[in-house]
């Protein structure tokens, strides 16, 4: 298969043309008159961004294990080759086929971040396929998942449905139901409507909304026997899941260039502010044997130089020392370092880091999250002054020397005092530094603190508070700037007015959808790219929609206020995620899932592979 | 290059291999890649440099323009153990991606390495517009029969003028849009394709910019005691 859809004349013409002629190793092959169901697994964002993503090599996996499926990747072209694209009538296209996507059965984008809303508009106008579910007469389905999908609203005109929470769980089942359907030849209606019963799925064309006289939502109306609340699926059994051993292995090198192991899903740590510690629940482990297994199998089928452990805090794995020591040594006598990222810093992970990275000294992250302690107990990080000290000494004395502290300004119930203690934490870890011996310390060290704007997420306890505004957050960040300035310290932080946009998307209803396609019809897309951002098309966007961005980021919701995503179920409660909002305002903490359980629901999703039943033991 | 390069390797294998389709547009970077994971696939065991950042000691010879196909493709590899070389080319063949095919593999017993050491490229230019064999041959004809022929040529550190005449061996149509060129290779004197079509365009009086080609490669040969061979020979190797 050596056709491209595109002349040579054009790729060579554009940036790494090597994005768009697929062909990797690994990559899967079907012959298209031998599948029933053409599947197009879409990433809104470049291909190296994409094919760094862990749910996409799982999902092309699992669908193509399916002898009817042929499931193939499309990413965003980059603005060279769309309008190479445009100005020849080349529709988008799957990179394994190369042929349009406007002929494929279903079109499965993946959100997982907001600013890539207007490249999802962008590749379905580009693939030919109409923007808005209503218009879509014939042609693919859209559907849509990932950790956004938990607040889908903002993109219910244009997405047919979505699976909420872990895609390997129910696309079968999806894909099982798309096949009775096209087989009966019964219209398009019934193969949504057939959907409305698989549990986790959501067809919003099913749901009606009412809004009160002050924009608020009054009613959220189920039609046609679909489901009023729609349950989170998730994989129970994670030990025993599928899991590719054969990812492809890109020729390009993308982001995250590495094997990805996937210790274990979830969080044990509620931090506050953390959608991922929520929406994730319940904590669920692989073996070390399954995983030191998969390693090896893993090594042998792609030949990657480098495999790196994943999850959401690696530490918190409870058999992290009979996983990575073996494998440690296996790994090198194999030639492959391992990466250990998000990992607490002490003499175990010290030693093993060194073992791991036996080159690559440098770089070490803390991330505090907020400077005083106050904060960091409102916002439930668990991480103390003593304990941040402590990391870096024995960091520095191990030969490190290089820190980078993560913050967040705006964060509820933040003080000019919290802010300045972001710049006092700095300096005392610039005074740890010269503490170490002389004879320790080999290198010059670079220390620099990032500090990101906040943005309250469904699904948070902090899913009611105002954002700051714009001007509350330059006020932050021009102060903290001015507090820090040190030769040794480089402090960077982000363009609040990205965070504004954020906001508005990650808490908006329907009716944001509208300022998303007038965006994009003006010209946005790659908004997370800063180089591409362009705030005044959004702020003109909003004004013809009619839509006050405000209203979404900035105003306090109340308890008993009607949320645009009261009827998706993560497993975490509302009323559990009230009483965490009001003990941060308390600023008390509260333990996490292997101390103590605070039953906030979501033990109900899992069986005895998950963290509740062991804490319940 | 960081930290000393002292070769470790027992052995040097040299190998011809071909490229073709899709990875065409695959960079020498990412092909140098491709081929080092293919190495740990088969648990080939290669050789690494020392240092503190040891790398494989493999280099390919004449790095591949993007969208350049080639039947002659050539590198060195060091490797630690004698593996012969059948079961090289057949273990190596199993674990690269479609479109890398190697052809065969000799030890090699010299210092010459592949980058360094080559003397003649031929090709195939293929123009992507259908133009007249005559046209091109008239053209092609005018740009022989001169004797000394300066382009300019657009690099990192600026522009510059080459001359080009001296670097063509020969050069003929074969057909309608297809021409076959012999020319200089290596860092002795080089000519790129490109800028042969940019001379030979300007010949054809056009004045848009040129239509575009297709470059495959379809031998590199190495000069032994006045003798042009393969890279494979052992005249080569030896």
């Amino acid at each position: 298969m050596n056709k491209l859809i595109l002349p040579d004349s054009v790729l060579a013409r554009v940036e790494k043309p090597a994005r768009y002629t697929g062909g990797e190793l690994n990559s899967v092959m079907k012959d298209a008159a031998e599948v029933e169901i053409r599947f197009a697994f879409c990433f809104p964002d470049t291909y190296e961004i994409g094919m760094s993503h862990l749910g996409m090599k799982i999902l092309y996996h699992v669908l193509n294990e399916r002898a009817d499926t042929w499931c193939e990747r499309v990413f965003a072209p980059w603005q060279d080759m769309e309008l190479q694209m445009r100005e020849r009538g080349v529709p988008l296209f799957g990179l394994e086929s190369q042929e349009p996507i406007s002929q494929f059965d279903l079109l499965g984008f993946t959100l997982q971040y907001e600013m890539s809303y207007t490249n999802i508009l962008n590749m379905l106008d580009l693939a030919g396929v109409p923007l808005r579910s209503v218009d879509r007469l014939g042609g693919p389905f859209v559907c849509a998942g990932g950790p956004c999908a938990v607040n889908p609203e903002p993109l219910a005109p244009f997405v047919d449905f979505f699976m909420i929470g872990e895609g390997e769980e129910v696309i079968n089942e999806v894909m099982d139901a798309y096949s009775a359907w096209k087989k009966s030849g019964a219209e398009r209606i019934e193969f949504l409507k057939a959907l409305t019963k698989v549990e986790g799925v959501y067809v919003p064309l099913f749901y009606d909304v009412e809004y009160k006289v002050d924009g608020t939502i009054k009613n959220f109306v189920a039609k046609d026997g679909a489901p009023q609340s729609i349950r989170k699926r998730i994989v129970r059994d994670l030990d025993n899941a599928s899991y590719p051993d054969k990812v492809i292995v890109p020729f390009l090198d993308i982001v995250h260039d590495r094997i990805m192991l996937e210790i274990f899903r979830g969080c044990i740590r509620g931090c506050r502010f953390c959608q991922a510690g929520f929406i994730y629940r319940p904590v669920r482990e692989k073996s070390p044997e399954t995983l030191i297994n998969l390693a090896r199998d893993l090594i042998d089928n792609t030949g990657y130089e480098e495999i790196g452990l994943l999850s959401l805090s690696t530490s918190d794995y409870t058999c992290l020392e009979e996983l990575a020591t073996p494998l440690v040594d296996e790994m090198e006598e194999r030639k492959v370092s391992f990466s250990l990222p998000s990992l607490r810093i002490d003499s175990f992970s010290i030693d093993l880091m060194k073992k791991a990275q036996k080159v690559r000294k440098s770089g070490l992250t803390f991330a505090p999250e907020a400077g005083t302690q106050r904060l960091r107990d409102v916002i439930n990080k668990g991480v103390t002054e003593e304990d941040l000290f402590r990391s870096a000494k024995t960091a520095f004395e191990g030969g490190w020397s290089g820190v980078k502290l993560y913050f967040m300004l705006g964060l509820p119930t933040e003080t000019m005092e919290d802010v300045d203690g972001i710049a006092e934490l700095a300096r005392g870890v610039l005074h740890i530094w010269y503490a170490v011996p002389k004879e320790l310390r080999k290198k010059q060290l670079t220390l620099s603190v990032s500090a990101s704007s906040f943005v309250p997420k469904p699904f948070t306890p902090f899913q009611w508070v105002a954002q700051d505004t714009g001007e509350m957050l330059r006020d932050k960040q021009m102060r903290l700037r001015d507090k820090i300035r040190d030769k040794k310290i480089s402090f960077k932080y982000h363009e609040s007015s990205i965070s504004l946009l954020e906001a508005v998307f990650a808490r908006g209803d329907r009716r944001v959808a509208e300022v998303l396609e007038a965006a994009w019809r003006k010209g946005c897309k790659f908004d997370s790219w800063d180089e591409h951002f362009k705030l005044e098309l959004w702020l003109e966007a909003f004004k013809e929609a009619g839509i006050e961005p405000t209203f979404y980021a900035n105003r306090v919701r109340d308890f008993s206020e009607k949320l645009p995503w009261d009827h998706i179920d993560v497993g975490v409660s509302k009323e559990y995620l009230m009483d965490e909002a009001r003990l941060a305002v308390e600023e008390k903490i509260t333990p996490n899932c292997r101390v103590e359980c605070t039953a906030c629901g979501a033990n109900e999703l899992g069986d005895e592979h998950c963290v509740c039943q062991e804490v319940a033991r | 290059m960081s930290g000393p390069t002292k070769a470790s390797s027992n052995f040097t294998l040299r190998f011809h291999f071909e490229r073709t389709g899709r990875l065409r547009f695959t960079s020498h970077l990412d092909m140098l890649r491709a081929f080092q994971r293919a190495f740990m696939r088969g648990k080939i065991s290669i050789a690494f440099s020392q240092g503190f950042n040891p790398h494989p000691e493999f280099v390919i010879g004449m790095p591949l323009g993007v969208g350049t196909t080639s039947d002659a493709e050539y590198a060195d590899l060091g490797m630690n153990i004698e593996m012969p070389t059948d079961q090289f080319v057949a273990t190596l063949n199993a674990n690269l991606p479609e479109g890398l095919r190697v052809l065969s593999a000799e030890y090699k017993h010299n210092k010459d390495n592949i980058m360094g050491k080559v003397d003649e490229l031929r090709c195939l230019i293929k123009f992507e517009d259908a133009i007249p064999m005559k046209r091109i041959g008239d053209a092609l004809s005018s740009l022989l029969s001169k004797s000394e022929v300066n382009v300019e040529k657009t690099t990192k550190k600026g522009k510059s003028v080459v001359e080009i005449r001296s670097k063509i061996r020969e050069a003929q149509v074969l057909a309608d849009s297809l021409i076959a060129l012999r020319c200089d290779a290596g860092s002795h004197s080089t000519l790129s394709p490109d800028l042969f079509v940019g001379a030979l365009w300007a010949e054809m009086g056009e004045a848009r910019e040129p239509a575009y080609f297709t470059v495959h490669r379809t031998a590199i040969l190495v000069e032994k005691d006045g003798r042009l061979v393969s890279p494979m020979e052992q005249a080569a190797l030896n």
